[in-house]
């Protein structure tokens, strides 16, 4: 563990492609801030430089980093300690000593200038008003703006408001110009989601000539859907709520997670230790709440009608090494040993790498949280029919009764764990995942022994 | 033919003669310059020797291995390599620079070269993890104040960029029946090495536990040269060798710059200047300037050295 644990204000794990595949509080909501996702190549500008530079190098770097988060000025002490291949080929970062500071006056009104230029530059439509806000110019770029041009062109010097539906601002029009800027809308002929700038001419911002309006869509034309991360696919059919409330509820939980942390830490000022820890509970089921919203995304993915995986390479004993590489540190905080395959243990399967990975993750950290500390984790590969290729985790733990063995892979099911870990989602997913590829997840231990899962998968022939 | 040859010959006479004439034209100023105050100037014999010595140190510690005799050739082959590459050379020059400095303001003014009041008080911190680092932080600097007392520097305080080009030449020099060997010392050098716990970052990590309180270590009698410098380029995002050289008389606008960048007032610096060159007039004028237009004044300077 590192010693300096009130100076530590975050950890993160990067892959050898430089994603961030897990962070802490603060660190995962600078990253989601930036724009990043997890996992998702890691979005802060500096730290991705030097987490490349520190992989490249294959050394262990120390230095300071500066950020902004939107609103505020982050800066912090980060250290990037490269893993080796067989941990992932990625860094661990550490982040010390973090700082955020109010931008000044001068810096702010500096930076509501260049999101002009930025919204400028990108906007597909722009239209000049006159200080009615009616239509006296229309420019735009983009196919799907051709029916909002014809729709102009029959009614001439028409309030743009009458022509662009605004979302979620009810009033009737014409509201005062601030109201408006910023609003989203919907573009007549258009199916993509619009955001509005309204920008005021003249000398006078309270007594404008005219107006600028720019609509600017995120989403670019022509594009079905826009993955919502480098990893995680949208489920076509929404089923439950998890696919409207996930994306809704991460940024608000990341929020409470970073003020927690940022309290739990004392980076605000001294405060007693009983309030410290308070905020430290508030962070950790924040945390496990994020968890639990994951779960709700990949429930969703799973159990949707059209899903299905796609067949390549995977190397069992590569991915065993790379997710005891991620979860090393979870280990080593419980004092358990992994043992892993060695580096010469090859079994191909034909599945999808990153859904075994995900699997193996889930076994291994179910391991590691339900054994007791300092005991021994296993993981192996193990002889199967010749057409497959099987893998075992095993743990010390108190293990499974044969009353609950028949409902571990149920939905929801927690096995009557009254502690408020895990979602009761984990091994289910695993289990459809498993079964996505034409392989199986099943128990094979006995009451009286640790738990002992295996994966089987078709073999690559 | 007969006339064409000695031609030839006369014209690559002609040349290597201009560029010994131009070696000779060379070795006025750097011998006045080495002649001028012994003590004063940028480059001294006394720095020339350190820089020699923490060379040939930093080439003993790749090889790992001094008593073979094999390697002598190989270890001074580095040397000379280290010695042509501007960026070691910067770093030694520096910490030459800085190991004369903290020695004569012990001598002059009483500022112990380990132990500073600033240090004191952080290793007397309420907070156990500073205390800790701050702890680190002075171990690693005795081991730099005795290592400059041996000429020495150690290959693990190099910042990361030069520690890899050092590697890399060393695995150029090495011959190509050693490759196994070397790629194995390598691999176990990258392993040990950790930016964050040499002394420059131990020194980093606690300006920046610091947070506003760094200016405290903007004083250099109260910090030390050590913590003093670090604060300064962590205040201004300078280098920190360069931080560490702006404390040289002939860099004193650098520094008045610097500092007034990193916030002080007139009379802070005024202060700073007091214990660093007492006898110096600064001739600028530092309340006209606004520390964002220093910074900027620093930032558009040409010598924004990468690390």
């Amino acid at each position: 563990m590192e010693r300096n644990a009130t100076l530590l204000a975050a950890r993160g794990l990067t892959d050898e492609q430089d994603r961030l595949l897990s962070a802490d509080g603060l660190l995962a909501d600078l990253h989601e801030r930036c724009g990043g996702r997890i996992p998702g190549t890691l979005a802060v500008p500096e730290l991705l430089d030097l987490v490349r530079q520190g992989r490249e190098m294959g050394l262990r770097l120390a230095r300071e980093f500066h950020s902004f988060d939107g609103e505020q000025n982050i800066s912090g002490f980060v250290r990037v300690h490269p893993l080796p291949a067989d941990a992932g080929g990625g860094c661990e970062l550490l982040v010390e000593n973090w700082r955020s500071s109010p931008l000044s006056a001068d810096i702010q009104s500096n930076a509501a200038a260049r999101l002009d230029a930025i919204d400028r530059s990108s906007a597909e439509i722009n239209i000049r008003l006159d200080r009615e806000q009616r239509v006296q110019l229309l420019l735009a770029l983009p196919d799907d703006a051709k029916q909002l041009d014809d729709m102009l062109s029959e009614k001439p010097g028409v309030r743009w408001t009458d022509l662009i539906q605004l979302v979620g601002v009810a009033h009737q029009q014409p509201l005062h110009w601030r109201l408006l800027d910023g609003a989203q809308c919907k573009v007549p002929g258009s199916e993509r989601d619009w955001r509005t700038r309204l920008m005021p001419l003249g000398s006078s911002p309270e007594a404008p000539v005219g107006f600028e309006l720019l609509l600017i869509s995120d989403q670019p034309l022509g594009v079905e859907h826009v993955h919502q991360g480098e990893d995680i696919d949208p489920p076509q059919h929404a089923q439950m709520i998890g696919s409207a409330l996930t994306p809704a509820l991460r940024q608000p939980v990341a929020r409470i997670i970073a003020n927690a942390e940022t309290i739990r830490s004392k980076l605000a000022g001294p405060i007693r230790q009983e309030y410290s820890e308070y905020a430290g509970n508030i962070a950790s089921a924040g945390q496990h709440l994020t968890a639990m919203l994951e779960d709700l995304g990949d429930l969703e993915v799973v159990e949707a009608p059209g899903f299905s995986t796609i067949r390549e390479r995977v190397d069992l004993g590569d991915v065993a090494r790379r997710a005891g590489g991620i979860l090393g540190v979870r280990a080593q905080a419980r004092n358990i040993t992994l043992n892993l395959p060695e580096p010469g243990d090859k079994r191909v399967a034909a599945a999808e790498f990153r859904r075994v990975l995900q699997i193996l993750i889930n076994l291994i950290g179910n391991a590691i949280a339900y054994s007791p500390e300092g005991s021994t984790v296993e993981v192996f590969l193990v002889p199967a029919d010749p057409d497959q290729v099987a893998i075992e985790v095993r743990d010390q733990g108190d293990g499974v009764d044969d009353e609950q063995a028949g409902r571990i892979f149920e939905k929801f099911e927690r096995l009557g764990r009254e502690d408020d870990t895990g979602s009761g989602l984990g091994l289910y997913i695993s289990r459809r995942l498993a079964n996505a590829m034409d392989g199986e997840l099943e128990l094979v231990s006995s009451a009286g022994e640790g738990a002992r899962f295996r994966l089987t998968l078709p073999a690559m022939d | 033919m007969d006339q064409s040859a000695p031609a030839a010959g006369d014209t690559a006479l002609r040349t290597a003669l201009a560029q010994a004439d131009l070696v000779l034209g060379g070795t006025g100023p750097v011998l006045s310059h080495l002649l001028a105050a012994p003590n004063g100037t940028m480059i001294s014999e006394a720095i020339v020797a350190r820089v020699r010595g923490m060379l040939t140190s930093l080439a003993l510690q790749i090889f790992g291995n001094p008593d073979k005799l094999s390697n002598i050739n190989e270890i001074e082959r580095l040397s000379d390599e280290l010695a042509r590459n501007e960026g070691v050379l910067r770093f030694c020059h520096a910490l030459a620079f800085e190991a004369e400095l903290t020695e004569s303001l012990e001598r002059g003014r009483g500022i112990d070269q380990i132990l500073s009041p600033l240090m004191q008080e952080l290793i007397a911190s309420p907070t156990s993890e500073i205390a800790e680092l701050a702890m680190q932080a002075m171990t690693a600097q005795s081991r730099f104040v005795q290592s400059q007392r041996r000429m020495e520097a150690s290959v693990h305080e190099l910042p990361a960029e030069l520690f890899s080009t050092v590697l890399k030449m060393w695995k150029a020099i090495g011959q190509d029946d050693q490759a196994e060997a070397v790629k194995k010392v390598r691999s176990k050098a990258k392993k040990d090495y950790d930016e964050g716990a040499g002394r420059a970052g131990l020194l980093n990590r606690l300006v920046s536990s610091l947070g506003e309180g760094r200016l405290a270590a903007l004083d250099i009698s109260h910090a030390g040269v050590a913590v003093f410098a670090t604060a300064l380029s962590a205040k201004t995002s300078q280098p920190r060798d360069l931080a560490v050289l702006s404390c040289h008389k002939d860099q004193r606008i650098r520094l008045a710059i610097g500092l007034r960048a990193a916030g002080l007032d007139e009379a802070a610096i005024r202060s700073q200047f007091q214990t660093l060159h007492k006898d110096v007039e600064l001739a600028c004028d530092l309340a006209a300037m606004l520390p964002d237009q220093a910074q900027s004044i620093l930032n558009d300077s040409d010598l924004r050295w990468s690390r």
